[in-house]
């Protein structure tokens, strides 16, 4: 297929390309820097250059990381590594030609490898990204950035000192719906943006099949402290990145409860959450996720005085929409064949009272949207485009702009939603993890 | 703009939408029409509406009427065709409502006054609606229905299952019906107070707001004349007020004191 040969992305380069021109290339840059290299003509600079990628961690995220590659014609898989032989032969079963490592020490001493990709349980992702810095690769690591605050700020200051190019999987930041909105937002679509509420809702236990009991803390890493941050990290981290994205500010406190409510299975991690974000300024983001209930999906909802957005769906709704009691009655009427007046005339700028919002969408044709419900990935859901990023960057050796900075704020907002929940207090940001890059 | 389009197939519609113009909504309703040349025709309209918008908002800097007032009269910035077009318009309305409507705000229609600054948001919904109606009627369009803001209203032909497009005009504050217009080539015009949004029709020769709850509606074969008298009807006292009716003999005037 023609649109496989140049690149899963090209679809979202040639739109970044023409927003680009639409605006003069200024509002591009100010709310998404990170794609300005992101262009199709970027992309014809490499030329037939491969990036040859290497791949630490081979369960179902990282075999999701494989099928995306296979569609990036700028990169190819060389090696392969897993400390667990199941994954690992999956793995390689899709694509044989990779060398395969169960350390991955070893495969970081291979020469013949420009960048890794990590997609690991959360607890090694700043030790195997520290290493693979200093072995003078290129990375690209799963979201969240590192199981621990200080873990976090380790990675930010290699990050600060390294030349190489450092990724992380915020796949929302070059996903074309949230570009488009975040932009839209910024052009004062829904007037000045006053809150947020983003929440992630499943009905599943969020366990994998475990072959053998000593290998269940392993396989459902999720569900235990010592590997992971649960809700927070898992899912939180993106949607909690959206709203840094979109306020350009950091919240200054933080406060929240969580606990173990129904899958009470001898996992640590609670399985419902509910944390508050507030910025200096007043406003507040309310996040909430548990996995005993979907009704309420997963929504990241931009609310302005004069509409909302909802990021996750790729809508908009205006507070004060004329569609609904004016225009939607005479389609209506029209296509039922009646002939009545229609109650739409009246002063401009009339405020309303209604119940019922109409959507809007953000982008023109069909666009895809994720249900929230899978625990790997989604399709066409930006992943493709920031490995396909990556990857260019292992060939050109350009950092990335403010992904890293993203994913840093994000997870120490995740872990900091985390403490406060276990302490049952409020706490404010604290300095030590404060960076440059942060607004409060 | 951002504008929307859905077409449906019973009864040949296309519905074109802009959620965000001019502060505020649009909306093209034309029946019996093809897909193909509707989309291309909307597109169109959009794309002379939005350069109108980039031209006359006073609140984008880079507009051409907010570098000129904020320059001043005095730096003598040339003016673009399509806003002395505009401006020669306003003349004439602000001659024929006796200084009621005054784009230039109470300084006469006199750009070289010190001071001057130019505000169109009392005509320009007229503007874009006389627009679209000389491009409905050059691509044949018969029956079409545009709807801007709610205050400006334009029916072009009939309702296909009516003889007319019948709109009805509720109380602001109450949501009652207060009145029923029925529209067959011509334009509705709204302008009033409603209990969000008070003050905002000054007095170009007070500098005052009306403030009372009055709503003033006006229809007429020509959408500019509405658009502009439903705003001087607003401000005119008595004696002005049955002047206006002889000075715009096509247009007929309703105001309600709610």
């Amino acid at each position: 297929m023609e649109e496989n040969k140049k690149g899963v992305d090209l679809g979202l380069r040639k739109f970044i390309k023409e927003l680009g021109y639409m605006t003069g290339g200024a509002a591009l840059l100010a709310t998404t820097p990170w794609l300005s290299s992101c262009t199709p003509e970027k992309l014809a600079e490499l030329g037939n250059e491969k990036a040859r990628v290497a791949l630490i961690g081979t369960g179902s995220r990282g075999q999701y990381h494989i099928h995306n590659l296979r569609n990036i014609p700028h990169a190819t898989l060389v090696a392969l590594c897993d400390i667990y032989p199941t994954n690992l032969e999956a793995a390689s079963a899709l694509c044989p030609e990779a060398r395969c490592y169960t350390d991955y020490r070893r495969l970081l001493e291979d020469k013949d490898i420009d960048g890794v990709i990590i997609a690991t349980p959360l607890h090694l992702h700043a030790q195997m990204t520290l290493d693979a810095l200093a072995a003078g690769k290129h990375v690209f690591c799963e979201k969240a950035m590192a199981r621990t605050l200080d873990q976090c700020k380790e990675v930010y200051d290699a990050y600060t000192k390294t030349d190489k190019a450092l990724y992380f999987c915020m796949q929302r930041m070059y996903d074309e719906k949230y570009v488009k909105a975040v932009q839209m937002i910024s052009t004062g679509l829904i007037g000045d943006v006053v809150g947020m509420r983003c929440h992630w809702f499943r009905n599943a236990d969020w366990r994998r099949e475990v072959p053998s009991p000593e290998l269940e803390r392993h396989i459902n890493w999720r569900l235990y402290k010592e590997y992971s941050g649960g809700l927070m990290t898992e899912l939180g981290c993106h949607q909690i990145e959206v709203c840094n994205w979109v306020a350009r500010k950091i919240p200054s406190r933080i406060t929240g409860f969580g606990d173990i409510v129904f899958w009470k299975d001898g996992r640590e991690v609670y399985d419902t959450v509910n944390v508050t974000y507030q910025y200096a300024d007043g406003r507040i983001i309310s996040y909430e996720s548990l996995i005993s209930n979907k009704y309420n999906g997963m929504e990241e909802q931009i609310l302005g005085h004069k509409g909302t957005v909802d990021l996750s769906k790729g809508v908009y709704y205006l507070e004060e929409d004329n569609l609904v009691s004016g225009m939607r009655q005479l389609l209506d009427q029209v296509k039922t064949g009646v002939f009545a007046a229609v109650p739409t005339a009246g002063p401009s700028w009339r405020p309303e009272l209604r119940s019922k919002y109409v959507p809007h969408p953000v982008l023109k044709g069909g666009f895809s949207v994720s249900n929230g419900e899978s625990t790997v990935g989604f399709e066409a859901d930006g992943s493709d485009v920031i490995l396909s990023a990556f990857c260019q960057s292992c060939i050109t050796g350009e950092k990335a702009k403010d992904v890293v900075e993203e994913a840093y704020c994000s997870t120490v907002l995740c872990l900091l939603g985390n403490q406060a929940m276990e302490e049952g207090r409020t706490l404010p940001f604290p300095e030590e993890y404060k960076i440059p890059y942060m607004n409060f | 703009m951002n504008p929307e389009t859905e077409y449906i197939a019973e009864g040949r519609m296309f519905h074109g939408f802009v959620p965000h113009v001019m502060g505020t909504k649009l909306d093209l309703l034309a029946v019996g029409v093809e897909q193909a040349g509707a989309e291309a025709l909307w597109a169109d309209c959009c794309a002379e509406i939005a350069s109108l918008e980039a031209s006359l908002n006073r609140f984008d800097p880079r507009s051409e009427v907010a570098r000129f007032n904020a320059a001043g009269a005095k730096a003598g910035l040339p003016l673009s065709p399509g806003l002395e077009r505009l401006l020669d318009l306003s003349r004439e309305f602000w001659f024929r409502t006796e200084g009621l409507f005054d784009v230039t705000r109470g300084k006469g229609m006199d750009l070289a006054e010190e001071g001057v600054t130019m505000d169109f948001g009392g005509i320009a919904k007229g503007y874009v609606l006389a627009l679209l109606r000389d491009r409905l009627a050059a691509a044949g369009v018969a029956s079409a229905f545009v709807n801007f803001g709610d205050s400006a209203i334009l029916g072009r032909g009939t309702h296909p299952y009516g003889d007319c497009w019948m709109v009805s005009l509720p109380n602001p504050w109450s949501g009652a019906p207060v009145a029923e217009f029925r529209l067959r080539d011509r334009a509705l015009s709204v302008s009033g107070n409603t209990p969000g949004y008070t003050g905002h029709i000054i007095d170009p020769r007070t500098g005052r707001a009306n403030v009372e709850r009055k709503m003033v509606a006006v229809t007429g074969p020509d959408p500019l004349e509405a658009e502009v008298l439903s705003t001087a009807c607003m401000l005119a006292d008595k004696g002005q007020l049955l002047r206006l009716r002889r000075n715009f003999p096509d247009c007929e005037i309703e105001i309600y004191t709610i």
